[in-house]
């Protein structure tokens, strides 16, 4: 994510929250920090 | 027990690897002799201690067989209660003459101060504790046996300044059986980062920090060019202590195979405050990030760009309020707070970008002027520094530019040499852990 020169923390949790309610699957607050590629949150959500 | 004393170097240490690397020959548990030891390293500062780690350890244990084994709305009143007992913890031996003090000031009232023991590490193990007792409530972590935890928060390479650590990250290691089998490469890596620790802390810190020491006291006496040098000097001194400290926590844990996460990445080489927070006391911004910041926004009703702008400037203020109990603290915090907003304003609104060597510039001098706050023991004494450094009547009196403490400076060989280094390693040099990022199994 940190390749993304505008990408910030807000964007990191919007976009997990999004990704939540699209999945019905809960990510906790603390293990978002975690799925901070496209990969990790891939794999997640799989 | 300090990490540079001799009977750490050449006592403890030794006997702690001998230890440890034997006790599959002694038949002794590796994790009670690192528990053993590790109480040991806590109570020779001071014994008195040592009831207030254990009270926290056990509890905080008790809290977790609570969280575990209970049905869901009881495992969150359990984690609430656990959250308040570390905190209340936090308060009591950390803050209290604090609150007291501004109590007494705001209503004239003339409540006595306490003047509890401030107990060694307390503001490590309790955040430790605080985010243990999350990854419980989140399933993250299951079935710990207490002396697996009371080694999570004992182990003494990480006990007195961090790194703060996760029990999921620690704890597979301490089980490895490879890791109870001496390793030299590791052990050679590990020495390598001592050693680089201890010049920093006993060459950088303390030469610096006489110098810095020297200044404080006499800061009526000082004028533009040597408030300039006494913030200067600080902000190596402080970089050189806290991440020669943790320097030589990675090399002793290292030696007994075990990693500790990386806690600065050449800080002042960062070119933004965002970019700053993400490089030093790495660890803390990740706590802060994962237990205060993502969970209060997702609180909000709207998770929009002002109300993360407001929950960051909370979050930095209870990371100021964290690192002492004083204004100044307050104001560190609040000062990073505001630098991030700004950051965060510039990136988002702003299409421009400046130089690099500009961007290192500012957020360098921001990082600067912020450190006198967490220097100084009175915000007075910051605000005159401050002044001073920005006085514009030096440009048009050059009589005054140099006086009694900038000279001594300038006549101290050691002490600009150290400087020099200082200015050098810090913006030039790779840090220890890109040095020997390859041959280290850091995860």
């Amino acid at each position: 994510m940190s390749e993304f020169s505008k990408w910030d923390s807000l964007c990191h949790l919007t976009i997990n929250l999004e990704l939540q309610k699209q999945f019905k699957k809960n990510v906790n607050t603390s293990k978002m920090n975690d799925l901070n590629s496209v990969q990790k949150i891939f794999q997640f959500f799989e | 027990m300090l990490f540079y004393n001799f009977s750490y170097l050449f006592i403890f240490l030794p006997l702690i690897i001998c230890f440890f690397f034997s006790s599959k020959f002694l038949k002794i548990d590796h994790k009670l002799l690192l528990i053993l030891f590790s109480i040991f390293f806590y109570s020779y500062w001071n014994i008195y201690y040592l009831p207030v780690i254990i009270l926290s350890i056990t509890t905080n244990y008790f809290f977790y067989k609570k969280i575990t084994f209970n049905i869901l709305a009881t495992r969150k009143k359990y984690l609430i209660l656990g959250i308040i007992f570390n905190i209340l913890l936090l308060v009591m031996f950390k803050y209290i003459d604090f609150i007291i003090q501004n109590i007494n000031l705001l209503f004239s009232t003339s409540f006595g101060y306490l003047n509890l023991p401030f107990p060694l590490a307390i503001s490590f193990f309790t955040f430790q504790s605080i985010a243990f007792l999350v990854n419980v409530y989140d399933e993250d972590v299951i079935s710990v046996k207490a002396k697996d935890f009371c080694l999570f928060i004992i182990f003494f390479p990480q006990l007195i300044a961090g790194p703060i650590v996760k029990y999921n990250f620690m704890m597979p290691q301490f089980n490895q059986s490879d890791n109870k089998i001496f390793n030299k490469k590791n052990f050679l890596i590990g020495l390598c980062i001592l050693l680089i620790g201890l010049i920093k802390k006993v060459y950088f810190a303390n030469t610096l920090g006489s110098y810095v020491d020297f200044g404080y006291v006499n800061i009526e006496k000082l004028n533009f060019l040597s408030c300039w040098l006494l913030s200067l000097c600080f902000t190596f001194q402080l970089y050189f202590d806290f991440s020669g400290y943790v320097d030589m926590a990675t090399g002793s844990a290292l030696m007994l195979n075990i990693t500790l996460p990386q806690n600065f990445n050449s800080p002042l080489k960062s070119t933004s405050i965002i970019d700053f927070w993400q490089r030093w006391h790495i660890t803390l911004t990740n706590f802060l990030t994962n237990f205060i910041y993502y969970p209060l926004l997702k609180s909000l009703k709207k998770i929009n760009f002002f109300n993360s702008m407001i929950v960051t400037i909370f979050v930095f203020l209870v990371a100021g309020v964290w690192h002492g109990p004083s204004w100044n603290f307050v104001l560190f915090g609040l000062f990073h707070g505001f630098g991030l907003v700004i950051n965060h304003i510039y990136k988002k609104y702003f299409n421009f970008n400046f130089t690099k060597f500009l961007s290192w510039f500012l957020t360098f001098n921001y990082v600067n002027i912020s450190f006198i706050f967490f220097r100084t023991t009175k915000i007075d004494d910051a605000i005159q520094i401050i002044k001073k450094m920005f006085d514009p009547d030096i440009f048009f009196t050059a009589s005054n530019f140099f006086d009694e403490f900038s000279l001594s400076f300038f006549n101290n060989l050691n002490l600009i040499v150290c400087f020099l280094l200082s200015l050098l390693i810090c913006f030039f040099f790779k840090n220890s852990y890109e040095m020997l990022n390859q041959n280290l199994k850091f995860k």
